[in-house]
C-alpha cells in the first residue's frame, strides 16, 4: 500500500512538473514574438551555406560587379535635359506673347492718354453759339 | 516514463532558450548579406563598394546579395563566395542590410528578428527574403528598434538611448520596462548608450564593442583636429577628398541633379569647402561623445578613442525623418571585427582622407588588430553609414 502511495505521489510531481514545462514552453516568447516561418530542424546553418556554395561552379577570387544601367542614369539625364529644352522653349514663347501684350497694353495707355486730353480739351473751348 | 518525457522536454526547452543576440565581436565570419542597388532605381548605386567589401573579406565568407534589380548586374565569373537574393520585383531597397533585422543564434537554432514595424523602402522584405533562401524563422518582435543602433558585445548588448525611449512613448511603459524587455528578447544584458536624446542616429557609427571589456568609442575633437591639421598642412590633398566626394556621388561626373522615382529632386551636396564647417560640428559634437565614453568607463570598461570627423546631424534629416546626402561622416567604428587565427582583424571602412584614414589605421594596429583597409565608403558616408551599415553579418564560425 505504501509503496502504491510513494508511485502514485512520484507520478504525481511528474505530472506537474510536466504541466508546468509544458506551460512555460506556450507562454516562453509570446509576449515578444510570433513565428512565420518555420526553421527545418536538425539542419545547421553553417551546412546550408556550404550547401550554396557547392552549387556553384567556378571559385575566382576577385569578384567584379558592373552596373550595366548606369547607361540609364545618363538617359534620365539626358531625359532631364530634352524636359529643360522643352520648358525653355515654352517659357521663350510666354515671355514673347508677354512682350505683345505688353505692347498692345502700352498702345491703348497711348489712346486713353490722347482721348483723355481731347476731352479736356473740348471742355476747355467754349460752346458754339 | 514521465522522467524521461520531462528530461527530454527540459532538454529541448533549454537548447531553444539559449539562442542570444549574435555579438559583433567573436570568431571568424562565415556568412553576411549585403544589398546592392543600380543606377536606374536608385540615386545611391553601390555597386563598386560592394565590389570592394567582397573582394576586402577573406575568401572563405560567404556574400549574400540582395537585389532588387538583378537584370541591371552582370558579374565577372561564377564564385562560389556570392549568392545573389532576389527581392520581389518591383521592391525598392537600402544598401543598409543593418538596420531592419538583428539576428539571434543558438546551438541549435539562428533566427532574424525583426522590429515591430520597419519603415525605409522595402527593406523590411530583406529578412523574408534571407531566412527563405536559409531555411530560417523569422519572428516579429513587439519592440521598435533599427540594428545601427544596436551593437553587441562580449557580455552585454549596448542599445541607444533613443531606441529605449522611443519604446517607452509608443508603448507607454518605463524605460527600465522596456529595457527588461530587449533583455528577455536578446537574452543578454543590455546597457542603455547616453543619458539624453542622441545627437548621432545610430550608436554603431560612435561605439564598437571589443574583446576583454574594452570598448572604442569615437572621438570626434580627435577627428577635427586632424583634419584642422590636413586644412591647414595639405589643403590641395583635402579639396582633392571634397571634389572626389561631389564626383563619385552619382557615378557620373557632371550629373549635379536627379529626380528619384516619385518625381523629387536629389541634388548632389556641396562637400568642396565644407571641411572647416565638419570640424566645427565635430568640435560641437564631442562633448556628447566625451560623455558616452564617461558613462561606458563608469560601467566597467576600458574605453579606447578613434578619430571621426562628423558633420552637422541636425541638417543629415529632412522633415520626413528621410536622411538627406551630405558631407561624408568619417567613422572608423563602423566595421566588423572577427578573430582569425587567433589574431583579432578589422575591416576598415577608408574615405580618401588621408590624414584621418591612416590615424584610424594607427590606433586599431596599436590595439593589436590586423588592419584590412577597405577602400570607396565616401559615398555611403554622405548617407551616414559605413562597413557595418553596408554588412550584415549572419553566422560566425
Amino acid at each position: 500500500m505504501k509503496t502504491k502511495q510513494i508511485f502514485f505521489n512520484a507520478a504525481t510531481i511528474c505530472m506537474v512538473s510536466l504541466a508546468v514545462l509544458m506551460t512555460q514552453a506556450m507562454f516562453d516568447g509570446s509576449a515578444n514574438a510570433g513565428p512565420q516561418v518555420g526553421e527545418r530542424q536538425g539542419e545547421n546553418l553553417k551546412q546550408r551555406v556550404a550547401d550554396l556554395e557547392d552549387r556553384q561552379d567556378e571559385d575566382k577570387n576577385e569578384f567584379f560587379l558592373v552596373d550595366q544601367s548606369l547607361d540609364d542614369l545618363v538617359s534620365r539625364v539626358n531625359r532631364n535635359d530634352g524636359r529643360l529644352v522643352v520648358h525653355s522653349a515654352d517659357i521663350r514663347a510666354l515671355q514673347a506673347r508677354v512682350k505683345k501684350a505688353e505692347e498692345r497694353i502700352s498702345v491703348q495707355r497711348a489712346d486713353h492718354r490722347s482721348l483723355v486730353s481731347k476731352v479736356a480739351e473740348m471742355r476747355v473751348r467754349p460752346c458754339d453759339p | 516514463m514521465s522522467i524521461f518525457v520531462t528530461a527530454f522536454l527540459a532538454q529541448s526547452l533549454g537548447r531553444r532558450d539559449d539562442a542570444k543576440l549574435l555579438s559583433d565581436v567573436g570568431s571568424e565570419l562565415r556568412l553576411v548579406a549585403c544589398s546592392v542597388t543600380s543606377a536606374r532605381t536608385s540615386s545611391l548605386r553601390n555597386v563598386e563598394l560592394v565590389s570592394n567589401i567582397i573582394n576586402g573579406l577573406p575568401p572563405d565568407v560567404h556574400v549574400l546579395l540582395l537585389v532588387s534589380d538583378r537584370a541591371a548586374f552582370t558579374k565577372s565569373a561564377e564564385n562560389r563566395r556570392v549568392t545573389f537574393v532576389e527581392m520581389p520585383p518591383q521592391s525598392d531597397i537600402s544598401i543598409w542590410p543593418q538596420d531592419p533585422f538583428v539576428v539571434v543564434q543558438g546551438d541549435a537554432v539562428t533566427k532574424l528578428v525583426t522590429p515591430c514595424s520597419f519603415n525605409r523602402e522595402d527593406d523590411e522584405q530583406m529578412p523574408r527574403q534571407l531566412a527563405s533562401l536559409l531555411k530560417l524563422e523569422v519572428v516579429q518582435s513587439e519592440l521598435h528598434f533599427e540594428g545601427g543602433n544596436i551593437v553587441c558585445g562580449e557580455d552585454a548588448v549596448f542599445i541607444g538611448f533613443d531606441a529605449i525611449h522611443r519604446n517607452a512613448r509608443l508603448l507607454e511603459l518605463s524605460a527600465d520596462e522596456v529595457t527588461k524587455r530587449f533583455t528577455k528578447l536578446f537574452r543578454r544584458r543590455v546597457v542603455v548608450v547616453g543619458e539624453s536624446r542622441q545627437s548621432i542616429r545610430h550608436i554603431d557609427l560612435i561605439v564598437t564593442p571589443l574583446s576583454h571589456q574594452r570598448i572604442a568609442v569615437a572621438d570626434s575633437r580627435a577627428g577635427a583636429e586632424l583634419a584642422a591639421e590636413a586644412v591647414r598642412q595639405e589643403p590641395a590633398l583635402v579639396q582633392k577628398f571634397e571634389r572626389q566626394c561631389e564626383k563619385d556621388f552619382f557615378g557620373v561626373d557632371g550629373v549635379v541633379e536627379l529626380l528619384d522615382r516619385d518625381g523629387n529632386t536629389i541634388k548632389r551636396p556641396t562637400v568642396v569647402g565644407q571641411t572647416a564647417a565638419a570640424v566645427a560640428s565635430s568640435l560641437r559634437l564631442a562633448p556628447d561623445l566625451e560623455a558616452i565614453a564617461r558613462q561606458l568607463s563608469g560601467a566597467g570598461y576600458k574605453v579606447v578613442r578613434i578619430p571621426a570627423l562628423i558633420p552637422d546631424q541636425e541638417q543629415h534629416v529632412d522633415k520626413q525623418a528621410d536622411v538627406l546626402p551630405q558631407y561624408p561622416f568619417l567613422s572608423y567604428g563602423n566595421v566588423l571585427t572577427e578573430l582569425r587565427q587567433n589574431q583579432p582583424t578589422v575591416y576598415l571602412p577608408q574615405y580618401g582622407f588621408g590624414k584621418l584614414d591612416n590615424a584610424a589605421q594607427s590606433v586599431w594596429q596599436k590595439m593589436g588588430f590586423q588592419v584590412k583597409p577597405l577602400a570607396g565608403f565616401s559615398t555611403s558616408a554622405m548617407y551616414g553609414g559605413a562597413m557595418r551599415c553596408c554588412t550584415k553579418v549572419l553566422l560566425r564560425n
